[in-house]
């Protein structure tokens, strides 16, 4: 029993940190929102500098988390660019992003840059192509309408899952920044003369998202530290446990980071309210957090979901 | 990064499977029960567990002890709990009082107190709480006046689980000035049979044995029942309640019954409302969080200390847990609910209904929910 990240990982995750804070962090979001071609003349040289286009994640334990401790990174960030989908599909097809796409009008986050592969959550698999401009709307500022085109055989379920997990875990460095910020917050603004952490109310709500931030990482570490090792079918179903938790996390933090920061945190110049609006195509695409639940029951529905008593109840 | 126990902690689970099938009833569903049965099979098996060097596994060995480690203590825990902690109320001895005396007794007290812990031959209970000190446990008012070389204590304990099974109770009495709060308990080793000690259950819907009121009149205490240093007994407290906070694992018991009903339900498992069913997914993710929560502040514990605020969101994601899978399981097994364990026929043979009624004290026991989140909020506002 080991729960600790391995060195070169947390290194390499401070490395990822440093060069988007750098880049203005957040703010490289709002340049992003207001000229869509500084994620690739911007964000992505990053991306390269950071040498994370050499990252085969499916290459050992220790280097899918590396790979997922990036995208928790750029989480935090609110990075605007598709970092997870581009650890998920290199090492599939030169230069190719694995996208995942729910039932009904395939689309695709940041799905006008480069090379799309795009699996749906059966596994099978496409070649995708943008047929329109980014939305450019509020909660899709970069989601792109794609086409696709039936790709023979399916992905290989270890592939899904861990596409899925590096979606996870980039749920959870918004979720980190977004309970951070809440406690920011809370710990500065004054009310009837006392800070707002003052107020057991408050106190709580920042322990209730304590608690699922916390539980988050680590399921997630979990999840990651054995997604290439264990049987497909578990798998994919600790993928879609780890899909549901983050997203659970990822409504309630958000709703109540908005809700302790008031009306300040729904203008865009804060960074609460880029945060809440960029996570939005990460938790509804492929699919959100019904159909998502759903899917776990149809696994559980088939065998056991895995536990201290699953292998005893299947002898 | 790894998560795996080991083959030696694998092994360890097997053989305590293999010991309860052994030794206890099918579907046994521990000692607190009206039935005497159920006691005696918990006194049984500790000593068969004792017997195989397995009570005392995680002990240090100077103490009759294994020298176990913290993962395989948790293993331990698990299997116990998941399977309605067959030790009885032995957990308590062998969990805090006994690693307590460990740390906090004299030479005499150890060589008395803790052969019989080792041996699952003695049940201990906890005097802490009072009808106006519960979660303030630091207002406690029972009070201890100096007599000769002894003490004499006088007041009331209430909440105090297994006082009729148990032979000793560990109270924890004022012996600094009515303010002294935290600066001025002591705690003291007393046999349950002490003139003036009187026990009294309070029925309620957890079942016998959990709930009990303690009156102590004029109880006397002899030289050598005392923990010292007088007025040291906080720290003491504080470590047993870290303790609580990780020692049952509420959610090896969530794991099981999640499982077993799904295979009891048979074909109506996929038949149930989808609603339901997503809900049962949902239980099973949470158990799953909770374990690894848990795993974490044991982590901690096998470096160093636990650290409160760890031990804290443990809890508060494991009570929660317990409660859910409860909800979850009871709405699964529709008009059977009812059924306890001594109905023929009931789910789980009354596993469920067992289950939900405990775990409604979960968010209770051991410092409240309520206490858990103000250590979590403390901890994620003063790192800030």
């Amino acid at each position: 029993m080991n729960l600790d990240l391995p060195d070169e990982v947390l290194e390499l995750a401070r490395s990822v940190d440093r060069a988007v804070a750098d880049a203005g962090s957040v703010d490289l979001t709002r340049a992003a929102e207001l000229d869509p071609s500084v994620r690739t003349s911007v964000a992505a040289p990053i991306v390269a500098a950071l040498g994370l286009a050499d990252l085969d994640v499916t290459a050992d334990a220790d280097a899918a988390v590396a790979g997922a401790e990036v995208c928790r990174v750029a989480g935090n960030h609110a990075f605007p660019f598709p970092l997870a989908a581009m650890l998920a599909g290199q090492h599939l097809e030169s230069g190719h992003q694995l996208g995942l796409v729910g039932p009904g009008h395939p689309r695709v986050d940041h799905g006008d840059l480069g090379h799309w592969l795009v699996a749906d959550t059966s596994g099978s698999r496409f070649r995708a192509t943008p047929v329109a401009e980014p939305l450019g709307s509020k909660l899709g500022p970069f989601v792109v309408d794609v086409a696709l085109e039936p790709l023979p055989g399916p992905l290989a379920p270890a592939e899904l899952a861990l596409a899925l997990d590096l979606v996870s875990f980039t749920i959870l460095g918004y979720v980190e920044r977004a309970r951070a910020l809440a406690v920011e917050h809370v710990t500065t603004r004054v009310q009837f003369g006392q800070t707002l952490s003052k107020f057991q109310g408050v106190r709580f709500q920042i322990a209730d998202v304590s608690v699922l931030e916390r539980g988050l990482r680590e399921l997630a570490r979990f999840t990651i530290s054995r997604v290439l090792s264990v049987a497909p079918d578990d798998a994919m179903a600790d993928s879609l446990a780890l899909r549901v938790a983050a997203l659970e996390a990822a409504t309630e933090v958000f709703r109540v980071a908005h809700q302790l920061h008031g009306a300040v945190g729904f203008c865009d110049e804060h960074d609460l309210s880029i945060l809440s609006r960029h996570v939005q195509p990460l938790v509804r695409l492929p699919v959100a957090l019904e159909a998502t639940t759903q899917l776990l029951v149809d696994s559980i529905t088939r065998s056991p979901f895995d536990s201290l008593f699953s292998a005893a109840a299947g002898a | 990064m790894d998560y795996d126990l080991g083959a030696e902690a694998g092994a360890l689970r097997n053989r305590l499977r293999d010991l309860m099938r052994d030794n206890l009833p099918e579907r046994y569903l521990g000692a607190f029960s009206d039935n005497p049965d159920d006691l005696e099979v918990a006194q049984r098996f500790c000593k068969v567990l004792a017997a195989e060097h397995l009570l005392t596994l995680a002990w240090p060995e100077e103490y009759g002890g294994a020298g176990g480690s913290v993962w395989d203590q948790t293993v331990v825990r698990e299997e116990m709990w998941a399977h309605y902690e067959p030790r009885g109320a032995q957990y308590m001895g062998l969990n805090w009082v006994g690693p307590a005396i460990m740390r906090h007794g004299t030479a005499e007290q150890k060589a008395k107190y803790l052969p019989p812990i080792a041996a699952g031959e003695t049940i201990w209970c906890q005097g802490f709480s009072e009808p106006d000190a519960g979660s303030d446990l630091a207002s406690l008012r029972t009070a201890a006046v100096a007599d000769g070389d002894g003490w004499r204590l006088n007041g009331q304990k209430v909440w105090t689980s297994y006082a009729l099974m148990a032979d000793h109770c560990v109270v924890a009495a004022r012996t600094g000035t009515p303010e002294s709060r935290h600066a001025g308990i002591t705690l003291f080793l007393v046999p349950m049979d002490r003139p003036g000690l009187t026990a009294v259950p309070i029925p309620s819907q957890l079942g016998p044995h959990h709930l009990n009121e303690l009156f102590l009149d004029d109880v006397r205490v002899e030289p050598g029942e005392t923990i010292l240093p007088v007025d040291g007994g906080w720290k003491v407290m504080r470590d047993a309640l870290a303790y609580e906070r990780v020692g049952i694992a509420r959610y090896a018991r969530c794991d099981r019954l999640l499982t077993e009903t799904r295979s009891e339900l048979g074909a109506d498992f996929a038949a149930a409302p989808p609603a339901l069913l997503a809900r049962y997914a949902r239980a099973a993710v949470h158990a799953r969080t909770a374990r690894l929560l848990s795993y974490r502040t044991i982590a901690a514990q096998a470096t160093g200390e636990i650290v409160d605020s760890d031990a804290a969101a443990a809890r508060v994601a494991v009570t929660r847990c317990d409660q859910e899978v409860g909800g979850v399981l009871m709405e699964m097994i529709g008009s059977d609910a009812f059924d306890g364990r001594t109905q023929p026929d009931a789910p789980l043979h009354g596993g469920i209904e067992d289950h939900y009624r405990y775990s409604q004290a979960a968010t209770v026991a051991a410092g409240t929910l309520e206490m858990q989140l103000t250590l979590v909020a403390r901890d994620a506002l003063e790192r800030a």
